[in-house]
């Protein structure tokens, strides 16, 4: 894996800038919506004097680039500011949320990857036929169903009508009392194996499993209907002609060397599509309770807590940054043409 | 040199499908290889040399159709199912460009040794690593174990090449089939490439199907050389026969179209026309409306390829009656 020292310190300054640029906009933005969140600071029933002071408390009273060299200030100390609606620091709400959503995204594009890439193969190698239809009507429906309707309906068939899996929440919290779990790494799934918890792993694994798959949907048409495009063009290719012609068996052609060819395209456009579901998961988040950075940032946005909502964009943008610099990593280590 | 055939071709017609139609590439051709020989197949771009060649290597792109004919390789069929997959280590193929054959994401040590694995049942990974060197070193590549360890794009097209004609030759083949090996090479690798060829082909005894454009080429390595036009097969006559007394008016003005130096000053010729429309393909001679000496005969009938003199056969009605 060829990455030099260059490329890592050019992105690196790029994330920097990218941080600075996204912190900017989204501060500016939000002072100038007209809203009073100094009411919200205040609780109900504040009286006028009880309001002033909460400005004051917020530095609402100061110019925009005053509040927004304070606001620098405690971000670079490590100070997000504290959530104006939870009155609790915005860097631990985030964070709590943030990896309450990769532990469910990341189970669902594994689970896309996994089941998609080989089904567009198969498509590839049967094109034409009605398998390769088959598969093509169910990827052109499962994308263009919309997240939340299919989370409806599926939470309605497996857990009201089936009963077979929970459809809300993250665990059941008496599990979470009676073995006594914690919190470590807020991966749940990964903190009940460091505990050796196992109902917790259990029960928390059955809860994953509804919101992931529809969660799933959308990233694994994606990879299902670019990895056939792809292998059926690579499997016009000269270099697969001539190992055909050589007499390497048939699995071997394309499973070890044609679909090398196809990933690289397929990794870049299902790591774009990674990076907007860390919010784009929100309408999942939502249909199933589920405690997620999609969820925090809807709820900021509608209550005018302004610092969640610029911690939310900020950790969504350094996410996209660290995907797009992943994707080119692992593009490298494919394509041996490719130097970073 | 004529002991017995390891080659046969009877009959072979393929079809392209493409949109619109199909393309009638190859038209009811036959021809036979003798052991231990090299035969040239020589013709234009689109005369179908090239598809007769991956026929039998049995590496026809997928919207080929094999219409009729049989390929009789050392007694069997290779046109039937169940010997199509058992003949493949015995004929080998190397390709027009050799930076295209190559997957550009692996090693070549690695696509030779699963070609090694495949085809001589080696298992284990030093003896595969062995025989993948040893083959690079029969074709002389210097330091085998570098390029064994090396990308396609970091070698060179004449090393390429060679890795090519290694991983051809890797699994004994009886065959080789070398579909325009040079012609996306400098003139210089040309020759090289074609003297390892021959110098492999005499160790080696293998029989070989040279496909080629370049008739002076042909000339040269060929021990027979056999001319296509338009998909069907013209002329077909020993390598110093066919040069000295081309019969053909194709064959003819192929000659008068290699460059000569020793002529002081004279206009490189060409043949007037282009390459016959294979969709629909002349009902008469296919070179009729090419041709400098056809007659009313040409147009209507097909002139069937006969016997001229001993190893020399023609399909042109200019040598019909001569004959009769």
């Amino acid at each position: 894996m060829p990455v030099s020292k260059e490329y890592l310190v050019k992105r690196l300054i790029l994330l920097i800038l990218v941080v600075l640029g996204v912190l900017f906009i989204t501060f500016i933005i939000t002072r100038i919506v007209p809203a009073r969140p100094e009411l919200l600071w205040a609780g109900p029933h504040a009286t006028i004097e009880q309001i002033d002071k909460a400005r004051k408390q917020l530095h609402l009273d100061k110019p925009i680039y005053i509040q927004f060299i304070l606001y620098l200030q405690d971000f670079f100390q490590g100070n997000w500011g504290v959530s104006w609606r939870t009155r609790s620091p915005v860097l631990v709400d985030v964070m709590s949320s943030l990896t309450a959503t990769l532990e469910l995204i990341i189970i669902a594009f594994a689970f896309a990857l996994i089941i998609g890439v080989p089904l567009g193969v198969f498509a590839a190698i049967k094109k034409y036929t009605w398998i390769d239809d088959l598969v093509k009507i169910i990827t052109v429906v499962g994308a263009s169903i919309p997240v939340f309707w299919l989370a409806l309906i599926i939470q309605l068939v497996f857990g009201t009508w089936l009963g077979m899996l929970p459809s809300a929440k993250r665990v059941d919290e008496w599990v979470v009392i009676v073995t006594g779990f914690r919190q470590i790494t807020g991966f749940y799934l990964i903190d009940s194996l460091i505990q050796g918890n196992y109902m917790v792993f259990i029960d928390s694994l059955k809860h994953i499993i509804l919101p992931a798959m529809v969660l799933a949907s959308y990233p694994f048409c994606l990879s299902a209907r670019m990895t056939r495009a792809m292998m059926m063009e690579v499997l016009t290719e000269q270099h697969v002609r001539s190992l055909t012609a050589w007499g390497l068996p048939q699995r071997i052609i394309l499973f070890k060397y044609s679909l090398k060819n196809t990933l690289a395209p397929v990794i870049a456009s299902i790591g774009l599509s990674f990076g907007y579901t860390i919010i784009g998961a929100f309408m999942v988040e939502l249909v199933f309770v589920w405690p997620g950075i999609g969820f925090y940032a809807a709820m900021a946005l509608l209550s005018f807590d302004y610092p969640a909502v610029i911690g939310c964009v900020l950790i969504v943008a350094i996410f996209y940054c660290v995907i797009n610099t992943l994707v080119d990593v692992i593009h490298s280590a494919l394509d041996p043409r490719v130097k970073l | 040199m004529k002991n017995h055939s390891i080659l046969r071709v009877e009959d072979l017609s393929i079809d392209y499908i493409v949109l619109g139609g199909s393309l009638k590439a190859v038209r009811n051709v036959s021809f036979e290889i003798y052991e231990g020989e090299v035969v040239c197949l020589v013709g234009e771009s689109g005369s179908g040399k090239s598809t007769v060649g991956l026929a039998i290597a049995g590496a026809l792109p997928e919207n080929a159709i094999i219409r009729s004919g049989r390929i009789i390789f050392m007694g069997k069929n290779l046109l039937e199912a169940e010997t199509r997959n058992k003949k493949v280590n015995n004929i080998m193929i190397v390709f027009q460009d050799p930076a295209a054959t190559l997957n550009p994401l692996f090693k070549v040590g690695e696509v030779i040794s699963d070609v090694i694995k495949t085809h001589l049942q080696i298992k284990e990974r030093e003896k595969i690593k062995e025989k993948a060197l040893e083959m690079f070193r029969m074709v002389e590549l210097p330091d085998p174990t570098r390029i064994y360890n090396s990308y396609p794009h970091e070698l060179s097209g004449g090393m390429l090449q060679r890795v090519v004609i290694a991983i051809a030759l890797s699994t004994n083949p009886r065959m080789l089939i070398a579909d325009e090996p040079t012609t996306m090479l400098d003139v210089t690798l040309q020759a090289q490439i074609i003297d390892l060829l021959l110098s492999l082909k005499r160790k080696l005894g293998l029989s070989m199907l040279f496909i080629t454009h370049n008739l002076g080429v042909a000339s040269e390595i060929a021990d027979r050389i056999i001319v296509m036009y338009g998909g069907e097969l013209i002329e077909e006559a020993n390598s110093s026969e066919l040069i000295n007394n081309p019969l053909h008016p194709y064959t003819r003005g192929l000659m008068e179209c290699i460059p000569r130096t020793h002529i002081k000053y004279s206009k490189l010729k060409h043949i007037p026309g282009t390459i016959p429309d294979l969709a629909n393909p002349l009902k008469g001679c296919i070179f009729s409306d090419r041709c400098s000496e056809v007659m009313d005969v040409c147009r209507v009938v097909k002139p069937p390829i006969k016997e001229y003199s001993r190893n020399h056969k023609v399909a042109c009605h200019l040598y019909m009656e001569e004959k009769q």
